[in-house]
């Protein structure tokens, strides 16, 4: 028996029209077709395709990550996946590169904007990390990370790393009961852009890195108001380019772009 | 016959003459497009819905003071009695000093009689430095700041509910903590700002408050501190002592304020409880109680459960324990006697969403992680109530706020509620576990599973 005081108010607040049948809900984008950049196609994690990679990526979460909350984001609603930090991003790379895919690079990301190859509006993503210094914020990660680009050379900060070249190691001992590790085709990618003196600034476009070329009188915004530890580098849904410091945040609009060289089919 | 003055137009008044001549401030808060200064607007909503007001800042930042003006003026008492009657807090002050103690002279004669102190018999009330008081002595006036009743020895006093201001010096080494449970009885907290240098270099050359002479009137009161010492019972205590309201408020008139009569503020009282909220205000409402209360892991926000994240970034994954009934009256009360204010006929969103973080900010405890991410943010506001306002609000790109996400998931909630409100339950069920999302989704979904199901 439903509560009657919920009744009551749903008879206080309902409309006149009783709701008609909900139309098969779309993406909250819309896609635009061919959704080619180049000879590479961009896609949210959506249809059949993406409920396979979605219910594989739960399985590895439990069995290879011990259900690491930082990774327990992802939801599968209105035939799309929604969700969206860098953890996930990881673990989910791991999969699609299995099938000959991968997640967008920022560098990918900004071309794929630029041709208006899929809209990303009202929507956010991940793309990479921005290593600052071994201090806070997300202190643990960013020496683990340090000690690791050490090893590859000189380290320059502020220094950017695409998602899509890292592993992900369960670690009990980091706050997230995870690490982000290099592989071999991890970029190291010095970022001057992405210091603190530039938050704020405005750009329209980026360079071959992804990274913002500013100009005055830029539509989009850079939000760099850090300027140590670890961040994520996100776009956010007016398209502007973040980078801040609550890895584990995915919210409902959080969205997962994929890209395939050539096409793949669609279903 | 000349046209009655509204008395939204008389409190404006009294609110106006206080912000312009006694307590210089600057407009900090908005609403529906108007400026107030957040402490006096609050101490005034205060004063009109009875409620109990915290007021936070710096050594000599005017907290007392606004509090002092507020009490003389919308209740027509003089600011010296006012001054005379309110509480000082230091750790020595014991039940005796603050509610009542034996009457001495019956108790040798084998009598048990209480003399109530003026802090209780006198109507609206001040307790300065609140936080110097220890905790252990904080529980002795929780029932008298939540209800208005006093207890000692065996007897007690109910005073109803009434204006109680409390004021609290930041922490220093001078000050304790407040204990949960009384801030939680505190309807609102604020803090009084510095008000600017224009204005304080018009304070500093009030040498000794000669501006306070104004609402000031020595004889009266000697006189209402004889009644209050008079030893007659309450009821009688307060006949004489409206007496006296009477006389100040004819003094009050002639120095050009308007006066509130006690059959208007039962009149504004009545008329606040009849302003009803709109649609959006009380789904707003809605989804904030469900963010504040409930928790997908562990079945509803606890103190003694973490906060946890791992059902998405709601609000209940910021803080540490849970929203309370107390609280959620407060929201209701502020936000309708803000309306009523604005004369406006309904409560909006506006009103709700820029109260509640004065109802909630000294209530919550955020995790040290949300601290964390805020601390070093470019703000007005102290911290905590920075971090409310924020999180309340349309939020940041990383952290969307509850407003940002009620705009998100209105739609479909009203579809759910549509769908309800026009019998067709099962339907109503199916959607509200889709827009769940298996816990993800937003928690008024599953609260509201719950309630369709029957649980």
């Amino acid at each position: 028996m439903p509560n009657p005081r919920l009744l009551k108010t749903a008879e206080r607040w309902k409309n006149k029209e009783i709701p008609t049948e909900r139309e098969k809900k779309q993406s909250p984008v819309k896609q635009k077709t061919p959704l080619f950049a180049g000879n590479v196609d961009y896609s949210f994690l959506e249809g059949n395709f993406g409920k396979g990679i979605f219910d594989e990526y739960n399985q590895r979460v439990s069995k290879d990550y011990q259900g690491a909350s930082a990774l327990s984001v992802l939801s599968f609603a209105d035939n799309v996946v929604k969700g969206s930090n860098p953890f996930a991003f990881v673990l989910l790379n791991k999969i699609l590169t299995q099938q000959k895919m991968r997640v967008a690079t920022p560098a990918g990301l900004e071309r794929a904007l630029e041709k208006e190859a899929i809209n990303l509006r009202d929507t956010y993503g991940d793309s990479g990390l921005v290593l600052r210094s071994d201090g806070e914020p997300n202190e643990y990660l960013a020496r683990d990370l340090i000690n690791q680009v050490k090893q590859r050379g000189n380290l320059q900060y502020p220094l950017m790393i695409p998602l899509a070249g890292f592993d992900l190691k369960y670690d009990s001992n980091s706050p997230h009961n995870l690490t982000f590790q290099l592989t071999d085709f991890s970029e190291l990618i010095y970022a001057p852009q992405l210091n603190k003196t530039n938050h704020s600034k405005k750009f329209n476009r980026a360079d071959k890195q992804g990274l913002p070329i500013f100009e005055d009188n830029g539509s989009r915004t850079l939000h760099s108001n850090e300027d140590g530890g670890l961040c994520r580098l996100f776009r956010d849904r007016v398209l502007d380019l973040g980078a801040g410091r609550v890895l584990a945040y995915s919210g409902d609009y959080g969205r997962v772009i994929v890209c395939a060289e050539g096409t793949r089919a669609k279903n | 016959m000349p046209k009655q003055e509204k008395l939204q137009d008389k409190v404006r008044g009294l609110y106006d003459k206080i912000g312009s001549e006694f307590y210089l401030c600057r407009d900090d808060f908005e609403s529906n497009g108007e400026k107030f200064n957040s402490a006096l607007l609050m101490g005034t909503l205060t004063e009109l819905n009875k409620g109990n007001m915290l007021l936070f800042g710096e050594y000599g930042g005017g907290k007392t003071t606004s509090a002092e003006y507020l009490n003389s003026v919308f209740n027509g008492l003089p600011l010296d009695l006012i001054k005379r009657v309110a509480i000082r807090g230091n750790p020595q002050l014991t039940e005796e000093k603050m509610v009542g103690r034996p009457h001495y002279g019956k108790m040798h004669q084998g009598e048990e009689d209480v003399v109530w102190q003026h802090f209780v018999l006198v109507g609206p009330k001040i307790f300065d430095e609140f936080n110097r008081i220890p905790e252990s002595n904080q529980a002795v006036v929780l029932n008298g700041v939540d209800r208005g009743e006093w207890n000692y020895l065996n007897d007690f006093v109910s005073t109803g509910p009434q204006p109680f201001f409390a004021t609290c010096n930041y922490a220093d080494r001078g000050n304790n903590g407040l204990i949960p449970s009384l801030l939680d009885r505190f309807d609102v907290g604020v803090e009084s700002k510095f008000p600017g240098v224009a204005n304080t270099l018009h304070i500093a050359q009030d040498y000794h408050n000669d501006k306070d002479k104004i609402l000031s009137d020595p004889k009266l009161t000697r006189k209402a501190l004889e009644v209050l010492s008079s030893g007659k019972s309450y009821e009688e205590t307060q006949k004489e002592l409206e007496q006296i309201v009477q006389l100040h408020d004819g003094t009050l008139r002639e120095r050009g304020f308007p006066v509130l009569s006690t059959g208007d503020k039962e009149k504004i009282e009545q008329e606040i409880r009849d302003v009803p909220f709109d649609r959006d205000a009380e789904q707003y409402f809605a989804f904030l109680v469900a963010e504040m209360n409930t928790s997908q892991k562990y079945g509803q926000k606890r103190s003694i459960d973490p906060a946890s994240s791992e059902h998405g970034l709601y609000l209940q994954a910021a803080f540490v324990g849970s929203g309370s009934r107390r609280e959620e009256k407060s929201i209701v009360r502020y936000a309708k006697s803000l309306a009523w204010l604005q004369d406006q006929g309904e409560v909006n969103l506006d009103h709700v969403t820029q109260v509640a973080p004065y109802i909630l900010w000294h209530r919550i405890k955020w995790t040290p992680e949300t601290e964390q991410a805020f601390r070093e943010n470019d703000r007005e506001d102290p911290l905590d109530l920075y971090i409310t306002k924020t999180t309340l609000g349309d939020g940041t790109n990383e952290l969307p706020g509850v407003k940002k996400r009620f705009v998100e998931s209105q739609e479909n909630y009203q579809r759910v509620i549509d769908l309800v409100g026009h019998g067709k339950i099962d339907k109503a069920l199916q959607e509200a576990k889709e827009y769940a999302a298996d816990g993800k989704g937003h928690p008024i979904f599953q609260d509201t599973i719950k309630d369709l199901e029957g649980r």
